[in-house]
């Protein structure tokens, strides 16, 4: 075979696709775009409305403003922040506030040891498999939202400085303190 | 005799080059601000230095800082008729909008600042991305799950929240050594002790 002339023209021609073929890869392209758009989840965002199953779940009290805190034990900011929060749920305990604790460390024992440490107050809830922060999916740690009729009318990301004082502002601004 | 020969061929390609100029500096002008030739050379005679030409000073003037000081002088020209309509005009709308606005402006007070943004409650905020940006990240979200690692979200970080996994591990003198470039870095505010700047004044 002469290498000088390879390929040659008769290669390209014999190798070439026929028309109906790219006339398929459009459809599947086009099948595969409109599949992906079916969506995705996106994080909950001031606004939005609690997914049924986890408005179940979570069992808030719609009438009263609920603020759920979701914190971790190995959450430095958390631990700081927890005993003002707990200090200030015992003080407004005749209020329509409530107050709602989400534990999300994987590590069954370091949470049942860190709860004991911090003996809170209000109710927490167990979410070890993450399911329910999942779906809050929350830009950092620790992070509060303010919830009402299931439906998500605050949030506040990281650690603040003097909780305590801003989540009684908040909930001032909220209507629920007067 | 070279050399008269040499000289008339330069003196031919200067002409012709001088003309092929002016013929293109001719053809920029529109056809009936075309000159002439004799005109045109007037025009050049009488050029000023584009050095101190007008535009030029009064580019240099604004362009010194003074932009704020020219924008209170009026904008129209009182030295044509057209340029006193229009500021006339102008000085109408302005007086009558401070009529209208005089009652609002004695009674209005400071607007508060809220500390939280949940003023409106019901709507939601403004994306800060457009619709068809959105619409991109919405529909091409799933080319990261394939092929991209999966990322560490925020209430995933227990084990990298632990000590070991620091830049250093739990060696002490990676912790001094730490210690000194943060001290470094915040020594204005203090670093690990009390700020200042090497006065002895605190």
């Amino acid at each position: 075979m002469n290498t000088r002339t390879f390929p040659n023209k008769q290669c390209f021609t014999l190798s070439r696709m026929p028309d109906i073929f790219n006339g398929v890869k459009a459809v599947l392209l086009s099948l595969t775009m409109l599949f992906a758009m079916t969506g995705t989840a996106q994080a909950l965002q001031r606004g939005d409305s609690l997914p049924p199953e986890l408005a179940a779940k979570l069992a808030l009290d719609p009438e009263k403003i609920t603020m759920v805190d979701f914190f971790a034990s190995w959450c430095v900011s958390c631990r700081i922040e927890l005993p003002e929060v707990d200090h200030l749920s015992k003080e407004l305990k005749g209020e329509s506030v409530e107050f709602v604790g989400i534990q999300v460390d994987e590590d069954v024992e370091v949470g049942e040891k860190f709860l004991k440490e911090i003996a809170l107050s209000f109710r927490v809830i167990d979410d070890q498999s993450q399911e329910v922060i999942g779906v809050f999916e929350p830009i950092g740690m620790p992070a509060l939202y303010y919830i009402q009729h299931n439906k998500v009318l605050g949030i506040r990301f990281g650690a603040i400085p003097q909780i305590g004082e801003v989540i009684k502002q908040d909930l001032t601004q909220l209507g629920a303190l007067k | 005799m070279k050399s008269h020969i040499n000289l008339l061929i330069s003196a031919v390609v200067l002409v012709f080059s001088g003309q092929v100029i002016a013929a293109e500096k001719l053809t920029l002008l529109p056809a009936d601000k075309q000159m002439s030739s004799e005109e045109f050379s007037y025009a050049l005679a009488q050029e000023p230095n584009p050095g101190t030409s007008n535009a030029r000073v009064v580019k240099k003037y604004k362009t010194k800082g003074r932009t704020s000081a020219t924008s209170k002088y009026p904008a129209t020209d009182e030295h044509t008729e057209q340029g006193r309509e229009q500021g006339k005009s102008l000085t109408t709308i302005t007086l009558a909008e401070k009529k209208n606005n005089a009652g609002n402006s004695v009674g209005s007070a400071k607007q508060v600042k809220p500390l939280l943004a949940l003023v409106a409650i019901d709507q939601k905020p403004p994306p800060s991305v457009s619709p068809a940006g959105q619409w991109l990240n919405k529909g091409f979200t799933w080319i990261d799950d394939w092929f991209i690692d999966k990322e560490v979200k925020p209430w995933q970080k227990a084990k990298l929240a632990e000590p070991v996994m620091s830049p250093a591990g739990v060696a002490p003198v990676m912790k001094k050594f730490a210690s000194k470039i943060y001290i470094s870095k915040a020594a204005t505010f203090g670093g690990d002790g009390i700020a200042g700047g090497g006065c002895g004044c605190k």
